[in-house]
């Protein structure tokens, strides 16, 4: 199952992705109804027709206001939520042939494990705050396989020390670390079995400045250093602007405008993504 | 080298009723490998829209940029996918604006040699690079571990000229680079990129003061005058 990733084939290819809350009715389907609620029977499509590629050692940006489905198109990626329609397909499954959507539980498990990191706004959702730090970052490896306990305890402590926690501090349990502390754990475990390609969900919304350019900072070096491919969602243009070399822009749950990132921020085509860029401070 | 066939750039304001505004119309030129093309013109003529549009931080609305690529042969920029503009940009392409953006709290020195890492050289040889580039431009060697942000504005420019040109890019697209330099400093500049320009590097500027413009160029393009490409007298 596993393979090398290609540079040339995108790592991650997404096809008129969507993910509607609710039953949902014919109309509902009609491609045409801009609205995202469906009147009749009162669904909502968090996303829908989403389509986007990913290459390896590239950062994508997802920028768009509260509510415009960035968070769903990623729990979607992830598995945390089983999408309505469309498929992806990433290169180190299969060679990117089989829609992953459609792989079987135990091989989303797998996917999930070797293949994805996400580390999510909240950390109480990608963290077990019970277990010590080492520990978190040692349960993906347990879930990847890995028996030796000498040789798990040594990639949590690498991985730790990357991610700048303090030696003295890997067996305590997040819960007693700050918010910038609790991220960077939840970079490690996510990266714990070095996947190709990592989902990071506005990841400095809540830190303090500096905590911001320190986590910052350290996304660009696992970029270069590692050449896997991200796709960070933010809500915060400075943030798309540092970190990533190509964004999509998205409202009302679809893409209305995608390109290079100094591109999309100072020659911005659509009248949303004008307002965006002249709302920066 | 790069030759710009009826290149036209319209902004549509859809904020604004929609307006349109026009950057430059119906632009034509050439430029030969290892020259320098000095664009001149009033504010608001289109000097700096018209060196995003080559490097695509604008998108063109019509014509073709034609690009004589070292890897990839005779190119349109214009048309050519966004991962292709990043490899190129990465490789042969820089561009140097008045203005710095870089992450906060990252030192001097590996603002400089991002470029290089990113490119697969080792961190090492990387930071090697830099620190010869920051001394050629006179950044004093105790500010290297500093934070960017902190420097003035004439030392955030030099911090910005060599971050490009440590890559040694093929075509050098410069939005005033001595804007905020003093004589002294604009002069070890100019030094650097007549030499660049020796060894072959091809050059699209933009300078505030036409004194400078004139140690570098060979011809002169006058956004006043779109149509009509100048050779420059030599004073």
């Amino acid at each position: 199952m596993i393979n090398p990733v290609s540079h040339e084939e995108p790592l991650l290819r997404v096809d008129n992705l969507g993910k509607r809350y609710g039953t949902g009715c014919p109309w509902c389907d009609v491609d045409e109804a801009e609205d995202r609620h469906c009147v009749y029977c009162g669904s909502v499509w968090g996303c829908r027709h989403i389509d986007l590629e990913v290459f390896s050692g590239e950062i994508l940006g997802i920028v768009g206001e509260s509510g415009s489905g960035k968070t769903s198109l990623l729990r979607c990626l992830y598995f945390d939520e089983l999408p309505t329609q469309g498929s992806a397909r990433l290169y180190p499954y299969h060679e990117g042939t089989v829609n992953i959507f459609e792989a079987s539980s135990q091989d989303r498990r797998a996917i999930r494990n070797r293949f994805m990191g996400m580390v999510y706004q909240n950390p109480l959702m990608g963290l077990r705050m019970a277990f010590s730090s080492s520990g978190n970052v040692a349960e993906k490896l347990i879930a990847a396989n890995w028996f030796h306990v000498g040789s798990m305890q040594k990639r949590a402590t690498d991985l730790l020390s990357v991610m700048e926690i303090p030696l003295s501090r890997i067996h305590d349990a997040p819960s007693t670390f700050s918010g910038g502390m609790q991220q960077r754990v939840q970079i490690a475990r996510a990266l714990a079995n070095h996947p190709p390609l990592l989902l990071l969900d506005e990841i400095t919304s809540g830190l303090d400045l500096s905590v911001q350019a320190r986590v910052l900072d350290l996304i660009r070096r696992i970029q270069r250093e590692w050449h896997i491919g991200m796709i960070v969602v933010s809500h915060d243009l400075g943030v798309i602007r540092l970190l990533t070399d190509r964004t999509v822009v998205m409202k009302d749950g679809k893409i209305v405008e995608q390109g290079l990132t100094d591109q999309i921020l100072q020659d911005p085509q659509h009248a949303f993504t004008q307002m965006l860029v002249h709302s920066l401070l | 080298m790069l030759e710009v066939e009826t290149l036209t750039k319209t902004f549509q304001l859809a904020l604004h009723q929609n307006i349109t505004v026009t950057a430059f119309n119906n632009m034509s030129f050439s430029v030969e490998q290892g020259s320098c093309l000095y664009i001149s013109g009033p504010s608001g003529s289109g000097k700096s829209s018209l060196l995003k549009c080559i490097y695509r931080s604008y998108r063109p609305t019509k014509g073709c940029i034609w690009y004589q690529s070292r890897e990839y042969g005779r190119i349109d920029l214009t048309t050519l996918s966004e991962r292709w503009i990043i490899r190129l940009r990465r490789q042969e392409i820089r561009m140097v604006s008045q203005f710095l953006h870089v992450i906060p709290r990252v030192p001097a020195i590996d603002v400089v040699a991002e470029p290089l890492l990113l490119l697969g050289e080792s961190l090492e040889d990387a930071r090697m690079r830099a620190s010869a580039w920051l001394e050629r431009l006179a950044i004093p060697s105790h500010l290297w571990d500093a934070y960017p942000q902190t420097f003035s504005g004439g030392e955030k420019q030099r911090i910005n000229l060599a971050r490009a040109l440590i890559t040694a890019p093929r075509l050098l697209l410069l939005d005033e680079p001595t804007s905020a330099l003093d004589p002294h400093s604009a002069g070890v500049v100019m030094e650097i990129l007549r030499d660049l320009k020796d060894r072959g590097t091809t050059m699209l500027t933009i300078f505030h003061d036409d004194r400078l413009a004139l140690q570098l160029q060979d011809r002169q393009l006058n956004l006043a005058r779109p149509e009509k490409t100048e050779e420059m007298k030599s004073i």
